[in-house]
């Protein structure tokens, strides 16, 4: 992937349960959806790193935040709410 | 006939009520000794509280805090964890999600303890958690795993045994409640598997008790605590209103914070049965203790000095002091009225140097305005005194002057409780108060503090003759005979002289300035 790319996401999921599981499946959807490929995103198991969900100040999950472009923003949830998806995170 | 019916009813009804209350004594007895037994308990180490809860949180287990702004929530939670480090050797931690962690323990910077050195040392943990600044969107289902991760995370750090969640609820204002009720009862199932005595803190709430309805996942122990202002003045109280498999005192228990701590007032611990003294003490005045049975008052027991303005209670109760400094004593002198060096330069006038106990630390002085603060921060400063430095005796200057704080109801039940509280400790206790015969008809509640005391010394002011005479009499003392005479008294410099009445004649007093065989000072 084009680490250059506009935009850049990092989604903080915990464990492979069913909520991790279709956030990621939600976002990739979504995004490839509307950003094609002009994106980046990085998946984090807080299980794994704890620090980085420490340092992230990270308590509800899973989290979707998007880097760039700033501001940052932030969409908790399984991403299953397209509208709010599209309007919140796309917005430049 | 029907009268007698009556009376017999009325005697098999209190004899019955008698036995009931005997059986419901007994009960609760075996209900303490055998419940307090099946939950392990974990102690705060807060004065009190452990005692009212017979030992303490539930062990493991999660505590609710509730209460509102300014309550002492988080003030009590941090006491928790401080006394578990410092007094039982467990870790804890603390998650904050309403102050910043530097600034929390600024605010505890002045409780003789050095927190830096204590997270330092690993044995205390803070973490600040906060949903971020930026803004939060919500897009279906979510949980709150990340807070699980970092508690563990937090507790695995330094091994804690204890661990405080304050408050819960400020950290999910802007989320959907309902999505989070199923994650705090996720939250507190998991606490309780973790091993770990928790407390977690709440604020109040309209519909439900806590804001985001945590009372009905936590199930063990909730406490609340409230801040009420009667009078203007703020008193913090403190009740458990649940408290799972153990049995615990349920009223509403004043408490205090201050540099020491929390401090929890129980009224009446389970006492009544403390030890007795055949002891006597001495009032200071050789003719006040020949109408005491010649020997004065019990040591240990309550005396009270009652009487109008000006007629001398303040110099009785120096003289009191001064007789147990005398015997090498230790005596606490709260003063409310007087600032301390002003009675000690009165006294000088009648003789009395107290300046002199002072200097050799027989006689302490505590001085505070009633309406400085509430009625319980007086009782606890001075039993905080009481503790550090052990006196013999305590005399209370004028007791009346708290009335002005608070119902007077209130005042009686701390008296209770205090009073109660020196007798276990075997302290002999003075208190003068601005009550006459007149007063307690006018307002019988004063009679109150009168069925309390052991010893009840009445002075008064007769005029006869454009002057005015002091009389005293002892209008009760429990346990030994007593004069039932009405003495005359006067306080000059050499003191106070006490004189037998001859009588009262056409208003005119005479005193019996012959009876020389009960005089100790000069007679001018």
């Amino acid at each position: 992937m084009d680490s250059k790319a506009l935009y850049r996401f990092s989604l903080f999921v915990s464990g492979e349960g069913l909520l991790t599981k279709k956030a990621i499946f939600n976002c990739k959807k979504y995004l490839d959806l509307f950003l094609q490929s002009n994106y980046d995103m990085e998946i984090i198991d807080v299980l794994q790193y704890t620090k980085l969900a420490i340092d992230e100040n990270i308590i509800v999950l899973p989290v979707l935040i998007r880097r760039n472009p700033l501001p940052e923003i932030s969409i908790v949830g399984d991403m299953s709410n397209l509208e709010l998806f599209k309007s919140d995170l796309l917005m430049n | 006939m029907s009268l007698a019916n009556t009376l017999l009813e009325i005697t098999f009804i209190a004899l019955k009520y008698k036995s009931m209350e005997l059986e419901i004594t007994s009960k609760q007895n075996k209900k303490s000794k055998y419940l307090s037994s099946t939950i392990e308990k974990t102690k705060t180490g807060i004065c009190g509280f452990d005692e009212i809860t017979f030992g303490g949180l539930p062990k493991n287990r999660p505590t609710l805090i509730v209460g509102g702004i300014g309550t002492g929530k988080t003030f009590m939670s941090m006491h928790f964890l401080l006394n578990g480090v410092n007094q039982f050797q467990e870790n804890g931690v603390f998650m904050t999600f309403e102050e910043k962690t530097t600034e929390l323990v600024s605010n505890f910077s002045n409780f003789n303890v050095d927190i830096d050195e204590l997270v330092k040392n690993k044995k205390l943990y803070f973490e600040h958690l906060h949903i971020a600044q930026y803004e939060m969107h919500e897009s279906g289902k979510y949980n709150i795993d990340g807070l699980f991760v970092r508690i563990e995370h937090a507790m695995n750090a330094i091994n804690a045994k204890r661990i405080v969640l304050d408050s819960l609820d400020t950290l999910f204002t802007n989320l959907d409640i309902n999505m989070l009720r199923n994650e705090f009862k996720k939250l507190f199932f998991w606490l309780k598997e973790k091993n770990i005595t928790a407390v977690i803190t709440a604020e109040q709430g309209d519909i439900y008790l806590t804001r985001l309805g945590l009372e009905e996942n936590v199930a063990d122990c909730v406490i609340e605590l409230t801040n009420r202002v009667i009078n203007q003045i703020s008193t913090r109280r403190l009740r458990i209103m649940k408290y799972r498999g153990s049995f615990h005192a349920n009223n509403e228990y004043p408490f205090i914070i201050d540099n020491e701590g929390m401090n929890v007032f129980p009224i009446a611990t389970n006492l009544i049965e403390y030890n007795i003294s055949n002891e006597r003490v001495s009032s200071g005045i050789k003719n006040l203790d020949v109408l005491l049975d010649n020997k004065g008052f019990f040591v240990g027991s309550s005396v009270l000095i009652s009487g109008s303005a000006g007629t001398g209670k303040t110099s009785l109760a120096a003289f009191f002091a001064k007789s147990n400094c005398e015997n090498n004593k230790k005596c606490l002198f709260c003063a409310f009225e007087e600032s301390s060096k002003q009675i000690m330069r009165n006294m000088k006038s009648i003789g009395i140097d107290l300046e002199k106990y002072v200097a050799s630390n027989n006689l302490i002085f505590y001085y505070a305005r009633p309406t400085l603060q509430n009625l319980e921060l007086h009782f606890m400063r001075i039993k905080a005194i009481i503790e550090i430095e052990k006196p013999d005796a305590i005399i209370l200057d004028p007791v009346t002057n708290l009335m002005t704080e608070g119902p007077n109801s209130d005042v009686r039940g701390m008296l209770t409780r205090f009073i109660d509280y020196l007798k276990t400790q075997q302290i002999s206790v003075m208190f003068t108060a601005a009550i006459t015969l007149k007063s307690v008809t006018i307002n019988p509640s004063d009679e109150g503090i009168s069925s309390m005391v052991d010893t009840w010394l009445m002075v008064e002011d007769i005029v006869t003759d454009n002057k005015r005479n002091r009389i005293m009499y002892i209008l009760k003392s429990r346990g030994m005979p007593h004069s039932k005479e009405v003495k005359a008294f006067e306080i000059s410099n050499d003191g106070i002289n006490i004189y037998d009445l001859d009588k009262i004649e056409n208003n005119v007093l005479l005193v019996n300035r012959n009876n020389t065989t009960v005089l100790n000072g000069s007679i001018s």
